[in-house]
């Protein structure tokens, strides 16, 4: 018995590895090939693809420092980005432990209200928050991309709530037997438990506002206010016709790269062995 | 602890964002004016040339200029326009003209053109000013709403040493070809295959065959759709068989691969039209030499027609500095030397008479025909049909799916007839609203 | 003895209720700042016919209703607009397969997960200039490999047959990584006891991950349902940066490209609100109907 498991479990494992393999390819092509064009001059992007471009022209990793604010924009999305995803992330853990934990008045219909605003048209709240934000000065700043984001995020709220609940209750139960607070409660307890669904939710923002493309375009005009998105776009040029794609993939790389970076370097700590273990059993 | 010092930082964070917006401080006297266009990085560097020399001239005013990608600027410009954030001086285009004005968000400039020390309006191309024109019914005549950035004639450019390698020449400015004559020739410069393909020409103007055939999208007045008249289906259709029948233009699916324009670049066609703004980048990439040749005619009519265009800078009624936004505008628009740095530049033909009949047309860079761009501004061009109306809706609903005719699906009859009602129908839409 | 316990047990009910509200007040804020204010805005003018462009507005009633339920293009969206949902199971699939792939110990998981991940970490614009390239009718890699096997790829982006095909491939691909990152933290939250247990009485691979895996998943999977169905509906950036008109015969446009459209091309507000609040209803309706149907699949730890 044990050698026919041994057996299943190593084609098992070989299937899974040519699986992630065949999944990981397609995920990456397209951006091998990204990396691919940008490094081609301009003008022999059209013709027969070419994986490995001749020459190898890095002229372009240099261009698009000059021809947009390129760095302007990485800094603008930093600041964005960090300030919704720090605070923000504190904003909705709070809540959702709220929601999952704790019982007040109105639970429920706050509740909805919250699911319902998922469902609101984002470009159609984008005119009349815009002439809010016209009435109290708060355009072409970085504020109405900011200021939103820090009172946290509903799509997290959401999930770490079906998470939380998840969570046997007895272990508040023994808290408050205990003494502790209820702040304690969430902070010492809740908070390390929830982890893993933490971590894959900040990346989950931290990309949502790091690529957030309308919200930039509407409320901010000037270049020194741009984020890289906008950037990014601007690089498309006015006509059509002259479109250069090695530049555009080029300015495109380096906007990616950053989070790239982030993201293998915390991925580890984020999806690894936080693992509850025990209470349930 | 670890709630502390985050806390601090957000603060600290916020505080720097928050000090950033209220560094825009200006020293007594001195006041900004927001400018807000688009174009590509060589147009921008342009503006910014000619912006430095005019707040050399006027030192107590600094302007803003926002830049904003051309396909998201109606988008700007609206929501910016519904929250009395107009900027004080913005692109303006011929076929806004209408509803703006009769909206009362662009001034009447016609007083500051009269009696302004910056330009000289008999030194000014008429027509250019014309776009720009509107007396509350019909545009194109009136009261004066914006001031030309330049004037577009689209003319038709041909690559000399393709011409040459298959024995064709290029007909003379005063006898052009006529359709039969256009196409022959393109046949002979049409030859190889694969990626080694050259074609005859890019896809024809559609308004130059329209017009040159003697029918319109509308009637005179604008009131009615009249493309199901034969001789604008016999226009559309000769159009898309350069294409289907005579193979001398790349196919629509091929078009949407790869631009004409590139395909033009690279020498794989042969003639294509082009705009003065295209000139700076034929100097710098060009790898062939080039000139401008009139438009065939309709052989139907000897008549030779195609569109100018441009874009106007329209200062807003609700300007709090409406004189300094208007010398803005005609600075771009008129002042010699930003002219002349525009000109240099390859970006467009003077909008001053004067230096384009002699500075430009003297200057030696290619095209040697430079005068096709005049003779078309003064003589053959013709304004756009779609920027006379309240709104270009019917015009959309037209090219939404031409393609249908470009791939052969339907003939140009059978797509005139689906589409009219329906384009009748948005135009009455928006004469309606006009006369709210 | 028992008043006392009463008492503490009042008191700290107040304390549950006075920290409860106080950890929703943030989000509660957003909400109603950021998201009341402008919905209350939005919600008049859709009865309005308010034109920005001259500041006037007067109010017509039902008026935007009739106009766009009777609208074809309205339609046509609406169709374009169910396509998109297309995505969901299909980035569920591929979705849990890999995070169960990646919660196995597979080698080469981590360079794995970090390349599943590319796809949602770029941005958009970037990622549809790309997507546009590799579906260029003449020039791009799948058509040069299908040519390669003998077969004539289609025109992807021009031909209204296909465009949304290309839209939804390319949504499936960016949404495969996001999917099972959440599934794997889902995983990793059930407890190894049940499987081990499980094996002990002998079952096999399948029955536990159909009687132990997906259950305990279903929390996350009812989730990530929810949110790509809202999602799904609202897909807008896509079709504008792929398509410059909604494309040809308005194949790939969906409403929420249909509402950005009326309001902020054709100036008609009042109309793109109302289309936005009924769009808005329906998409509620569904998620509550969800909701309803959760209770009977979704477990949920006490």
């Amino acid at each position: 018995m044990a050698r026919t498991n041994t057996a299943a479990r190593r084609t098992g494992t070989t299937v899974s590895f040519l699986l992630m393999l065949a999944g990981g390819v397609t995920m990456v092509l397209p951006f091998l090939w990204m990396l691919s064009t940008s490094l081609k001059q301009s003008n022999l992007v059209f013709g027969p693809p070419e994986w490995i471009p001749d020459p190898v022209d890095w002229a372009n990793y240099a261009e698009i420092w000059d021809a947009a604010p390129l760095a302007t924009g990485l800094l603008n999305s930093a600041i964005v980005t960090v300030l919704v995803v720090v605070v923000g992330t504190f904003s909705s853990t709070m809540a959702a432990f709220a929601f999952a934990k704790l019982d007040f008045p109105h639970k429920r219909a706050i509740f909805v209200a919250l699911l319902a605003t998922i469902m609101i048209p984002l470009v159609v709240l984008i005119l009349p928050q815009f002439l809010v934000y016209a009435q109290i000065g708060w355009l072409d700043t970085l504020l109405p991309l900011i200021v939103p984001g820090l009172l946290g995020n509903v799509t997290m709220i959401f999930f770490l709530r079906q998470y939380m609940l998840g969570i046997a209750t007895e272990l508040m139960e023994a808290a408050k037997i205990d003494g502790a607070g209820f702040f304690r409660i969430y902070w010492s307890i809740f908070l390390p438990l929830c982890k893993p669904a933490i971590a894959a939710n900040v990346i989950i923002v931290f990309m949502a506002t790091w690529n957030d493309y309308l919200g930039p375009l509407i409320f901010t005009s000037s270049p020194e206010n741009s984020t890289v998105q906008l950037v990014i776009a601007s690089l498309n040029s006015y006509y059509a016709e002259q479109t250069d794609f090695p530049l555009i993939m080029a300015a495109s790389i380096v906007a990616v790269l950053p989070v790239v970076i982030l993201f293998t370097i915390t991925q580890k700590y984020f999806v690894e062995s936080f693992a509850f273990t025990g209470i349930k059993g | 602890m670890k709630k502390r010092s985050a806390a601090v930082a957000v603060f600290a964070a916020a505080a720097l964002v928050l000090s950033g917006c209220s560094a825009a401080q200006t020293e007594s006297g001195e006041h900004t004016i927001t400018f807000m266009g688009w174009g590509s990085d060589t147009e921008i560097a342009v503006f910014n040339d000619m912006i430095a020399q005019y707040e050399d001239k006027y030192p107590d005013v600094k302007v803003d200029y926002i830049t904003v990608p051309a396909a998201d600027f109606q988008t700007k410009l609206q929501t910016m326009i519904a929250s009395n954030k107009t900027p004080d001086v913005f692109y303006l285009a011929p076929e806004n003209v209408m509803p703006f004005a009769s909206s009362g968000i662009i001034a009447d400039l016609s007083d500051y053109v009269d009696n302004n020390d910056l330009f000289d309006p008999a030194n000014v191309w008429q027509k250019a000013i014309d776009m720009y024109r509107y007396d509350g019914t019909t545009p194109g005549k009136g009261a004066v709403y914006g001031l030309p950035k330049d004037i577009g004639p689209f003319a038709l450019a041909y690559n000399k040493d393709l011409f040459d390698a298959a024995g064709v020449t290029a007909p003379d400015p005063e006898s052009p070809w006529t359709w039969d004559e256009f196409v022959a020739a393109a046949k002979k410069l049409t030859n190889g295959t694969g990626d080694d393909k050259v074609y005859g020409s890019a896809p024809y103007s559609l308004e130059s065959a329209v017009w040159s055939n003697g029918g319109d999208w509308l009637n005179a007045d604008h009131t009615k759709v009249t493309v199901t008249d034969p001789k604008f289906t016999e226009a559309l259709q000769w159009v898309a068989d350069l294409s289907l029948k005579e193979g001398v233009v790349p196919t629509s699916e091929e078009e949407s691969s790869l631009p004409s324009f590139q395909r033009f670049m690279d020498g794989k066609v042969a003639m294509m039209g082009v705009g003065p703004w295209n000139q700076g980048g034929f100097w710098a990439d060009a790898k062939f030499n080039w000139d401008l040749m009139p438009w065939p005619v309709s052989p139907a009519t000897g008549e030779r027609a195609v569109w100018y265009g441009g874009i106007g800078f329209g200062v807003a009624n609700s300007s709090k500095d409406k004189e300094d936004a208007s010398n803005l505008a005609a600075f771009l628009a008129f002042n010699e030397d930003a002219q002349r740095t525009n000109m240099e530049q390859g970006q467009a033909v003077p909008n001053l008479i004067d230096m384009a009949k002699n500075e430009y047309l003297t200057s030696d860079k290619a095209p040697a025909n430079k005068e096709e761009f005049i003779r078309i501004i003064e003589d053959y061009g013709r304004r756009a049909t779609q920027t006379y109306t309240y709104n270009s809706e019917w015009f959309g609903l037209f090219n939404s799916n031409l393609a249908s005719v470009w791939t052969g699906e339907q003939t140009a009859e059978e797509y005139a007839a689906s589409v009219q009602d329906e384009m009748q129908q948005m135009l009455d839409d928006g004469i309606a609203e006009q006369t709210k | 003895m028992t008043t006392m316990t009463t008492r503490r047990t009042q008191s700290m009910r107040r304390r549950e209720r006075f920290w409860g509200l106080l950890f929703v007040t943030p989000i509660g804020l957003q909400v109603v700042l950021f998201c009341i204010v402008p919905i209350g805005i939005a919600v008049v003018a859709g009865f309005t016919n308010w034109n920005v462009i001259k500041g006037t507005y007067d109010f017509i009633g039902l008026d935007n209703f009739f106009e766009f339920l009777t609208d074809k293009y309205f339609w046509t969206a609406a169709g374009n607009t169910v396509f998109m949902l297309i995505p969901i199971p299909f980035y569920l699939f591929f979705g849990i397969l890999f995070a169960i792939g990646s919660h196995r110990g597979t080698p080469g998981n981590q360079v794995f997960r970090i390349l599943f991940f590319l796809p949602y970490i770029s941005s958009v614009v970037a990622l549809v200039v790309m997507w546009k390239w590799l579906f260029n009718y003449q020039y791009g890699l799948v058509n040069q490999l299908l040519a390669g096997i003998g077969i004539q790829g289609p025109d992807w982006l021009g031909d209204p047959a296909w465009i949304k095909t290309t839209i939804v491939i390319m949504i499936i691909w960016k949404m495969i990584g996001i999917t099972s990152i959440y599934v794997l933290a889902a995983l990793k939250n059930i407890p190894e006891v049940y499987y081990e247990a499980a094996r002990l009485d002998g079952a096999s691979p399948i029955r536990m991950f159909f009687q132990i895996t997906l259950p305990m998943l279903s929390p996350a999977i009812f989730f990530l349902t929810i949110v790509g169905i809202i999602g799904s509906l609202q897909t807008f950036v896509e079709v504008q940066l792929f398509t410059s008109d909604g494309g040809r015969n308005y194949s790939a446009a969906t409403i929420t490209y249909y509402i950005w459209q009326k309001a902020f091309v054709s100036n008609e507000l009042g109309l793109a609100f109302a289309t936005a609040i009924f769009f808005a209803l329906v998409i509620l309706g569904v998620t509550l109907i969800q909701f309803r149907m959760s209770r009977r699949w979704v477990y949920e730890g006490e």
